[in-house]
């Protein structure tokens, strides 16, 4: 059936809107999920996944302000990996070296507010936590950040 | 998860350390809360003073060590085809390609009808401007006193010097292109002896003009036509002689009656007689 022109116009915009914003915050959610599995395949799996959810929810996204976006993708890409146990990286750089040492919730939450750029209260909201427990979180792993800095 | 805390309420809850690096990035980008500035400097003068900026740069160093994670234009493009294929994707970009050179001639004609539009009305302006002014309204009766100032001083500017006056009213009836349709000029009769006639050529109107002679006290008269409308001139004392309805004007040298001889020409006549002996001569003048 040929879709009319305001139908195909409607569904342009979209697939604009998801090609452009939302696959432009991808390389955010692909750390977050790695930071959490530390594997790059099931990071991208997980992304994916993300994405394929997105589609059907995209008139609603079009009409959120993006920092709301960000969360919402944030939110999913948690929800996608929290169940996953996966194999970590044979990667042996300093940096995962340095994030192993953190449980996958806490590197979560540092990559939330240091590269996501959340706020505390924002991040846990996502993970449903306290925001104090998001501050004890961080102050730990910023301590050591700035040490591992050195 | 609870309540959300008030601020001060919830930095009551983290120990001092964990006050200190839980707030450090809010103080280091100036979004520390009021409420919570005093706590933090205190507890940052017992720690190095180079700490702020100790955090800011790691925190550096963290955001560009995990650049190393970032998706390849392979895995990027699948992302983007979940929302649409590739073959979806063309179509999509070749109905924008047609509609952009759609609106690209619409504009362009839009474009082309504005130029079309501007080069018009400067065309116009310029034309106003610089072009041909209208035809000037003939100033009648500063420029006819003249004449006939000019022509009682020098009869020789007659073009025709003659006391024929059938020659008379047919040079004036025959000159062409007079620009208008002059009415029939009649003798005025004794004493008055017709002595010629001329057309004064002015660049924008010709003024045909009868010369006339008191042969008994020698005073010059002359009988000026030209196109144009009593209401033209100046309002001045009205006459009536008979069915002549006039207007009188004086100079200090000579009387002026001007009247409507007929639908859009004027009769003028000039001399050094008064207007009331003239009304009785042009009526004369006018054939029936």
């Amino acid at each position: 059936m040929n879709q009319t022109a305001s139908q195909a116009n409607f569904n342009e915009n979209f697939a604009a809107y998801f090609e452009t914003d939302l696959v432009g915050e991808a390389d955010l959610l692909y750390r977050l999920a790695f930071a959490y599995t530390l594997n790059e395949d099931i990071s991208f799996e997980c992304v994916t996944k993300v994405y394929q959810g997105m589609v059907s929810a995209l008139p609603e996204l079009v009409k959120l302000e993006s920092g709301a976006v960000r969360m919402r993708l944030c939110g999913a890409a948690l929800r996608a990996v929290q169940p996953l146990k996966p194999e970590p990286t044979k990667d042996k750089s300093p940096l995962v070296g340095f994030i192993k040492t953190f449980t996958p919730e806490e590197r979560a939450t540092l990559v939330l507010v240091e590269l996501a750029g959340l706020l505390p209260s924002e991040v846990a909201s996502l993970l449903n936590k306290e925001e104090s427990d998001v501050r004890k979180t961080l102050a730990t792993a910023r301590k050591q950040l700035i040490a591992f800095g050195k | 998860m609870g309540e959300a805390l008030n601020t001060k309420d919830l930095a009551s809850k983290l120990s001092d350390e964990e006050f200190l690096y839980g707030y450090i990035a809010e103080f280091q980008d100036g979004n520390l809360p009021p409420e919570l500035e005093d706590r933090f400097k205190a507890l940052l003068e017992k720690k190095e003073a180079t700490l702020g900026e100790a955090y800011v740069e790691a925190r550096g160093h963290f955001q560009i060590a995990f650049q190393k994670w970032s998706l390849d234009e392979p895995k990027l493009h699948k992302l983007r085809s979940l929302v649409e294929s590739d073959v979806e994707r063309a179509d999509h970009e070749a109905g924008n390609i047609k509609e952009l050179g759609q609106t690209e001639l619409r504009g362009n004609i839009l474009r082309a009808s504005v130029l079309l539009s501007l080069i018009a009305i400067i065309a116009g302006v310029f034309y106003y401007v610089l072009g041909p002014t209208g035809k000037p309204k003939f100033k009648a009766l500063e420029n006819l006193v003249y004449e006939a100032i000019v022509l009682e001083e020098d009869a020789d500017r007659l073009d025709l010097p003659t006391k024929n006056f059938a020659e008379v009213a047919d040079y004036i009836q025959r000159y062409p292109k007079l620009g208008f349709s002059p009415f029939q000029v009649a003798p005025l009769g004794e004493p008055w002896q017709v002595e010629g006639a001329t057309v004064i050529d002015y660049e924008f109107a010709k003024i045909p003009v009868v010369a006339f002679l008191h042969t008994e006290l020698r005073d010059k008269l002359y009988l000026f036509q030209y196109e144009g409308e009593l209401s033209d001139l100046a309002r001045a004392e009205q006459g009536e002689y008979g069915p002549l309805k006039y207007q009188t004007y004086s100079d200090d040298r000579v009387n002026i009656i001007a009247w409507q001889a007929k639908e859009g020409v004027m009769g003028m006549m000039i001399s050094r007689r008064g207007a009331a002996e003239m009304a009785t001569l042009a009526s004369k003048a006018m054939v029936k």
